[in-house]
């Protein structure tokens, strides 16, 4: 007789990696239960501030004193403001041990950050996954592009991807909508960088928004991107992809999914005689009352660090330190992107020409240094964004009525304002790590997690390089009052941490298999951040997405054949 | 807005500063946790109304200026900066600013706004919040800035007219 609370699968986290796993699993008929920690958060019924237009707003979109000093890191995103602040966590109620400063910015819902996420979406080519065995500072990645690119088409033929067809080596073509269209001086910096440098490249940057409708989309429910750029609301049109209103409700039209919110995975259960996962001990977030869910496949998609947390925190006699941790390296080798470098300047040469509406993406360099060979005297490289608006003042010297008179007329100055941010790739190192605090826990009785994650100076050159470089394009294009920038933010500000469950072919060396399971415990698989053996220079999540159904896909199929 | 409101404010805002004390009711009740007397609490809105006038027949918000301008202050301050204010708004007691000759008024706000003092950063405050609800209010945002909720187009290269 089968035990109470049985699946075929859970999958352990509602966010876009999660989201994926369930909807390919529940499509395929096995009854899977999806976890996710935080509150449900149901497509259009739960985005209260998407219609409040700016004048409706207590604080026009301001955080408060409080806000900030109840927030302290959770307050530097950029997104958390009043519109969509109540989206992320509270630093208060989640609280971690920095051993060095580092912001963890996480959106405890069904739907996770993909509500608020910078909608960037940039496939990764063998340059990446080559990479570390090619330069040697990670273990060689257990896949390469071909084993991703069918997966890739997958998710954005679902997810709706607007982009050229660019044809670069570094960042390869996807199954796109329309652009929507550049503006002159993006044409312009793109022109003057394609005159002067052979391979580097500014082109427009893929996102994932509706330009066009497709029968999937008709059939998701989803509309057109209006180009309001309030996208962290949550979308009235599903004009974006986000994963409440795409992947929720489609895994949830099979009747095969069981979504439980406030559900805390306290840990994994591990059979010591059947030696294999059987299922996760679940605390729930409201009542505290611990109840236990069985499976004969478990997805760990609970974000990069709390998914470290769970496996960290799944001991039992076969696996002291953790599940599947033989090696003692689970919770090593986290990386993020470096975000430190933004540069800004003046464009003087189209003074008679503005812009109109708005749009929900800019433009984008993909990486250009040490592709190749090495070239630099630092490892890797940086993408970065480019983005250029027509500067309009309003004037607000002064008091009284000659206040009012220039506020009353705003005006296009005819110059436009230019800038572009870095995306470094750090180098994974076992000494940037996370690990179970032995002393405190948190209101669930889970021990908080110590977060010691640093940059190096691999990224103190490259952030240079970066200056360095971009000032050069910058001059180049006859940009002028060019102004360099280190941001110093510190490192998860990125919102792309990533790693402490590597993939690779050794055990020894790396956690998981090609296929995402745990090479001593292959029933599990993990499929978001955690899994990443380097972290390149792109925006991360299309490859989790990708990586999350490729594994979902793999465990159908062992399922199948009772492999699992 | 409260019809009571609107007039106070098209009073103030045409120097009819006269017609303030008419008000029975205590606006500033929902702001008692703010340091301030009735009367530093009318000077502040005062000098709100005479720095940047609300024009609420042309430019309607969906809250008068002294409801926004002192939720600003009470929930987008620091205690440290409340109390920085609050002794700046003091400070301006003791000078000798002739509240009934708006003109003179501007000029002596406009001075002492440049100062690196209490009183500098209450005056600089004050302007801050209330062009924030100024240059907020619909008609503003749409009729002079453009603004477009739903612009549903993106066109790169337009000629600037």
């Amino acid at each position: 007789m089968q035990k109470p609370n049985t699946y075929d699968a859970i999958v352990i986290g509602a966010g876009m990696a999660g989201g994926w796993a369930a909807k390919e699993l529940t499509e395929s008929g096995a009854k899977t239960l999806l976890l996710e920690r935080g509150r449900n958060v149901e497509h259009l019924k739960d985005y209260p501030t998407t219609h409040l237009r700016p004048w409706e707003m207590k604080y026009r979109g301001a955080l408060t004193a409080k806000d900030k000093l109840e927030n302290p890191i959770a307050s530097k995103c950029y997104a958390f403001r009043e519109d969509a602040k109540h989206f992320f966590v509270k630093d208060e109620e989640h609280p971690y041990i920095q051993q060095k400063r580092f912001d963890w910015l996480r959106g405890y819902q069904v739907g996770g950050k993909s509500i608020m996420w910078a909608r960037q979406v940039q496939r990764w080519s063998d340059f990446d996954f080559e990479g570390p065995a090619r330069d040697g500072f990670a273990v060689d990645w257990p896949i390469r592009y071909k084993d991703l690119a069918d997966w890739y088409t997958k998710v954005e033929q679902f997810i709706g991807v607007s982009g050229n067809r660019d044809g670069l080596a570094v960042l390869p073509d996807g199954d796109f909508l329309q652009p929507w269209e550049t503006n002159c001086v993006e044409d312009y910096f793109s022109q003057v960088v394609r005159d002067h440098y052979k391979d580097r490249h500014v082109i427009y940057g893929r996102c994932a928004h509706l330009t066009e409708s497709r029968p999937i989309f008709v059939q998701q429910g989803r509309g057109l991107c209006m180009s309001r750029n309030i996208c962290q609301r949550g979308c009235p049109f599903g004009g974006y992809f986000n994963v409440n209103a795409t992947l929720i409700p489609w895994a949830l039209k099979t009747g095969n999914l069981d979504l439980k919110p406030h559900s805390v995975v306290h840990s994994i259960i591990y059979d010591e005689q059947l030696q294999r996962a059987t299922g996760v001990r679940v605390v729930d977030a409201q009542t505290k009352e611990t109840t236990e869910y069985f499976a004969k496949v478990i997805f760990v998609a609970a974000a990069t660090l709390n998914t470290n947390l769970i496996l960290l925190n799944s001991v039992s006699d076969r696996f002291p330190n953790g599940l599947g941790n033989d090696s003692g390296l689970l919770g090593q080798f986290i990386a993020f992107h470096n975000y430190r470098g933004t540069i800004n300047a003046v464009h003087d040469g189209h003074p008679n020409q503005i812009t109109a509406g708005a749009k929900p993406t800019s433009h984008y360099i993909p990486r250009f240094r040490n592709v190749y060979r090495q070239e630099t005297d630092f490892l890797r490289g940086y993408a970065a964004g480019f983005g250029a608006r027509p500067i309009r003042e309003t004037n607000t010297d002064g008091i009284g009525e000659d206040l009012m008179k220039q506020i009353m007329n705003p005006k296009y100055t005819g110059q436009w304002s230019v800038g572009s941010h870095m995306m470094g790739e750090t180098i994974p190192k076992s000494t940037n790590r996370v690990w179970l605090d032995e002393m405190q826990k948190d209101q669930w009785g889970i021990p908080l997690l110590n977060i010691d994650v640093d940059y190096d100076s691999n990224d103190e050159r490259m952030l240079q390089d970066f200056f360095e470089q971009f000032t050069e394009m910058y001059e180049k294009a006859g940009f002028t009052d060019i102004k360099v920038n280190d941001n110093n933010r510190n490192p998860g500000n990125d919102i792309h941490e990533m790693g402490g469950v590597r993939m690779g072919r050794d055990p020894q060396t790396s956690l998981l298999n090609e296929w995402n399971q745990l090479h001593r415990c292959p029933n599990v698989y993990v499929t978001d951040g955690a899994c990443m053996t380097s972290t390149s220079t792109q925006n991360p999540s299309l490859t989790f997405m990708a990586i999350s159904a490729r594994a979902a896909n793999h465990a159908i199929a062992k399922l199948k054949k009772g492999e699992l | 807005m409260k019809r009571r409101t609107a007039l106070k404010n098209i009073a103030i805002a045409t120097g009819s500063l006269g017609l303030m004390p008419f008000c029975t009711s205590n606006p500033y009740q929902a702001f008692n946790q703010l340091p301030f007397t009735k009367k530093q609490f009318e000077s502040i809105l005062y000098l709100s109304i005479i720095m940047v006038p609300p024009l609420v027949e042309s430019f309607a918000t969906p809250e008068d200026r002294t409801a926004f301008l002192l939720t600003m202050i009470q929930d987008m301050l620091t205690k440290e900066e409340i109390k920085d204010f609050a002794e700046g708004i003091q400070a301006g007691e003791k000078l000798p600013i002739d509240f009934k000759n708006q003109a003179e008024t501007l000029n002596q706000v406009t001075a002492l706004m440049e100062e690196d003092s209490r009183l500098g950063y209450a005056l600089r405050i004050i302007k801050q919040f209330s062009l924030r609800h100024f240059m907020t209010a619909q008609a503003y945002m749409e009729n002079v800035q453009g603004y477009e909720f739903i612009p549903g187009r993106f066109e790169g290269c337009v000629v600037k007219n």
